[in-house]
């Protein structure tokens, strides 16, 4: 193999998948005795982990707001994020704040989703047109939806009341519920 | 290792080196007997660390960690050719591979020994790591992560933030393993276009 050229270039999925662990036994002995031969596909997977380094990096400054799952969130916290959580019955309101030293928030929205196929949340903010997240992944089993918004604009932003929106957006499209959080900025005790 | 790895790019593209199989490199080395393989050493260390990191990334997950790979992988590769112990120079992959898994083998017993040491001396050993630096512009893919698809963005989160295989991510987001697949796929395909600038939107 040159320093440039490869003959048999391996497909991004699959250097993904290697990376992610996902390869067992002969397929990643030879990914890998490829990878140490080929500085055109290494070049590739250094260009993709670089983009997840990103995102993992986005998140964990709370740019970036995310339907997330409880598990999920329960090994952040186990992994030392500070994280806020707030679970919130149907149609029920929550008080709600940041702390200055807070890493995430997360609210867990909570329905009954057995026979929704498909899932949107509409986020209703004063002053700002709605936000309709279209499709967000859901396990109809866990029982509720968890939901880390945009904690970098959350942190920014003063005393206010937003509501959140679940609509079972299949044949027979439906409101599941509604959540209110009343949000004050955080003062000192 | 003669140079320096800049001065090795530049000599890379003056000498051609770029058009010369890792195979090559290695006969040279391999026939100088360690005296002046004129360069060739050089050029190949330029092209094994990238690779040997990257392994070692992935499995140390630990930048430090793999940069003490490379260092020692790249320095046995060499003694070894030198010393005319690979036999088959086409087979220059296999050879790093093992040499890689033997270090790392190692680095894991050594690994465990700091753990037990740390349990008995815990403030003792700095244990900071700090972030590499950012090549890309971390901004724009906030940017474009906004506005991918909920799914895709959720996906993409639970995926890379500890690198989680896809079965994982089905199970947290009540997803199949090959749904995740495809979606992680098709979402990373999105990202990569917006942060290259190919199209406003993700």
């Amino acid at each position: 193999m040159t320093s440039v050229q490869c003959a048999t270039p391996i497909d991004s999925a699959v250097l993904l998948a290697w990376w992610l662990g996902e390869l067992d036994g002969a397929a990643a002995d030879e990914l890998e005795t490829h990878l140490l031969e080929c500085s055109a596909c290494a070049r590739r997977l250094e260009g993709i982990v670089e983009v997840g380094t990103a995102i993992k990096g986005c998140f964990a400054r709370g740019a970036t707001a995310a339907v997330l799952s409880a598990s999920f969130v329960s090994r952040l916290a186990a992994a030392g994020m500070r994280v806020r959580e707030y679970r919130v019955p149907c149609n029920g309101t929550v008080q709600c704040t940041l702390a200055p030293d807070d890493d995430l928030t997360v609210a867990h929205l909570q329905a009954a989703l057995g026979g929704v196929e498909r899932l949107d949340v509409v986020h209703l903010r004063p002053g700002h047109a709605d936000e309709r997240l279209e499709d967000v992944p859901f396990d109809p089993r866990a029982g509720e939806v968890v939901v880390a918004p945009h904690t970098q604009a959350l942190r920014n932003s003063g005393d206010h009341i937003t509501r959140m929106r679940l609509i079972d957006a299949g044949a027979s499209p439906r409101v599941i519920g509604e959540y209110e959080f009343v949000h004050s900025a955080w003062r000192q005790a | 290792m003669k140079g320096t790895v800049h001065g090795a790019a530049r000599r890379s593209v003056d000498e051609g080196w770029d058009a010369m199989a890792d195979a090559e490199l290695a006969r040279r080395i391999a026939a100088a007997r360690g005296g002046d393989a004129g360069g060739a050493e050089t050029e190949l260390c330029r092209r094994l660390a990238p690779r040997v990191r990257l392994y070692g990334l992935r499995h140390l997950r630990d930048r430090h960690a793999a940069a003490d790979l490379v260092q020692q992988v790249v320095l046995m590769t060499l003694e070894r050719l030198r010393d005319g112990r690979l036999r088959e120079a086409e087979r220059l992959g296999s050879f790093v591979l093992g040499m890689c898994r033997m270090v790392i083998m190692d680095m894991r017993r050594t690994q465990r020994r700091r753990e037990r040491l740390l349990e008995t001396f815990p403030d003792d050993v700095p244990s900071a790591d700090p972030a590499a630096a950012p090549r890309l512009d971390h901004a724009r893919v906030e940017d474009c992560l906004r506005i991918l698809p909920e799914r895709e963005r959720s996906v993409l989160v639970l995926t890379f933030y500890d690198d989680r295989p896809a079965r994982d991510v089905a199970t947290d987001l009540g997803l199949t393993e090959g749904n995740v697949r495809v979606i992680r796929h098709r979402a990373l395909q999105r990202l990569r276009r917006c942060v290259e600038g190919a199209g406003g939107d993700a």
